[in-house]
């Protein structure tokens, strides 16, 4: 579920294919192999899960399509985003991986 | 209105990739099994033609520093070769690697051993509902159970798997027992393709062809089982793949899509690095563009693409832009049961 306080980055050794001629990108997750067709929204919104908040992600969604579509409408194509990105293994929450790596390294 | 409308914008917009994220490369032409309609006319033993282990790794390594995403990898029978564990474990972490087999070869250690190595998906051809029609076409007995077996070790090891079944005259009316026994299995989806005029098909063509109607027919009384996906290009499904198709053969030859194998050489592999085949060899520039005489609406609508495969119009017509006969729109009197004497000649 998208927090606005979480931070969200993308799964280690995720794939990302840019396709920009077809305004579209794939995406191999690799830990769990699967191939998916991002449109621009939403692989605008994956670019943006670099370590930044819910928050800082809607704010820089907003300002990126702030020719097209209020904030309001911007929360929730983030939300429906993340949380979609986040069911298929394509991001998690920063601290999530944070601990999954320093669980891994014991 | 809508249908004439998309029809209207894939006219003007040709779909393109400037370079090709996904590949389908055939490791092997060496084979277990004796298949009638077998394209690649396949023996038991491989050629010393064939990409080695040095050369199939680093065209993996350049695939990846080229940023494809998907490489399918066939035969033959992929398994033949001794160090397909190798090339799988190199590919599994960095493309999504799909594998197609006929899964003779296949035990529950191996199916663990692919999902370890991150293989995505597996497609195993099982050539008909019941053990006398697959052993008739495969040639070798045990062959059916072998090839179940190996949909549940797959299934079991937790690889998505599909079943495919070439549609001929031999298997056409247990299609939907068929589907039962992928759904059965454990198998996801069932692909149902046509049979192409390739290697040894040729030398079987009468005995295996089905006219166009027939075929439709066919398509028309599938009744899957709920939860079993069916994939199948006939017609409004008839797709003209060219524009994204990348694919080597074993012996490095850069042919496009692997049923034009016998049709066009855009390059061999050894001697030219793979994308200029995809960026300077003139045919398989004009086949991406997808040029053609004519186009059925209702595939192109939903294919967004024009003119149906190009194998099988170039292989009944010999022109690259003819239509597809293999759609009931665009056949216009085509026999599919009768091969142009050219193609039997040229074998």
């Amino acid at each position: 579920m998208f927090s606005q306080r979480a931070s969200y980055k993308p799964t280690r050794n995720l794939r990302v294919r840019p396709v920009p001629e077809m305004r579209m990108c794939f995406v191999f997750t690799p830990a769990a192999p699967k191939l998916y067709t991002l449109n621009m929204s939403a692989w605008l919104v994956l670019t943006l899960c670099d370590g930044r908040s819910g928050r800082d992600l809607v704010d820089a969604y907003a300002t990126e399509m702030a020719a097209h579509l209020p904030r309001d409408d911007a929360l929730r194509e983030v939300r429906a985003a993340i949380g979609d990105l986040e069911g298929k293994g394509m991001i998690v929450r920063a601290d999530k991986r944070a601990r999954a790596q320093q669980k891994g390294s014991h | 209105m809508i249908r004439q409308l998309i029809t209207a914008y894939t006219a003007l917009v040709q779909l393109k990739f400037e370079t090709p994220p996904k590949i389908t490369l055939s490791i092997t032409n060496a084979c277990n099994l004796e298949c009638a309609h077998c394209y690649g006319d396949c023996s038991h033993e491989p050629t010393s033609k064939e990409l080695s282990t040095k050369e199939v790794l680093a065209f993996v390594d350049y695939l990846v520093a080229n940023d494809f995403i998907q490489i399918y990898i066939e035969g033959g029978e992929p398994q033949m070769r001794p160090d397909f564990d190798r090339i799988l474990a190199h590919c599994g972490r960095k493309l999504m690697t799909l594998v197609r087999t006929h899964g003779t070869l296949m035990t529950p250690r191996t199916a663990r051993a692919w999902k370890r190595y991150g293989v995505g998906r597996v497609y195993v051809d099982v050539m008909g509902a019941r053990k006398d029609t697959h052993e008739h076409l495969t040639g070798v007995r045990g062959s059916f159970e072998r090839s179940c077996a190996a949909v549940r070790h797959l299934v079991s090891a937790g690889i998505d798997t599909d079943m495919l079944i070439i549609m001929n005259r031999r298997n056409v009316a247990e299609l939907n027992d068929y589907l039962r026994l992928a759904k059965s299995l454990g198998a996801l989806r069932v692909g149902i393709l046509r049979l192409y005029p390739l290697g040894r098909a040729k030398r079987r063509w009468a005995e295996l062809a089905l006219s166009v109607q027939e075929q439709d027919d066919a398509i028309a009384d599938l009744d899957p089982p709920a939860g079993l996906g069916v994939m199948q290009s006939w017609h409004p499904r008839d797709k003209n793949c060219c524009w994204q198709s990348a694919a080597v053969t074993a012996f490095g030859d850069s042919v496009g899509c692997m049923y034009l194998r016998e049709y066009v050489n855009h390059g061999n592999i050894r001697e030219v690095p793979f994308l200029d085949t995809w960026h300077h060899a003139p045919l398989y520039r004009k086949l991406r563009e997808g040029p053609v005489e004519t186009s059925c609406a209702s595939c192109e609508s939903r294919s967004q693409t024009r003119g149906g495969c190009r194998s099988t119009a170039y292989a009944f017509h010999g022109r690259w832009d003819a239509p597809d006969p293999y759609c009931s729109t665009m056949n216009d009197g085509v026999d599919l049961r009768v091969l142009p004497a050219r193609l039997i000649q040229a074998d």
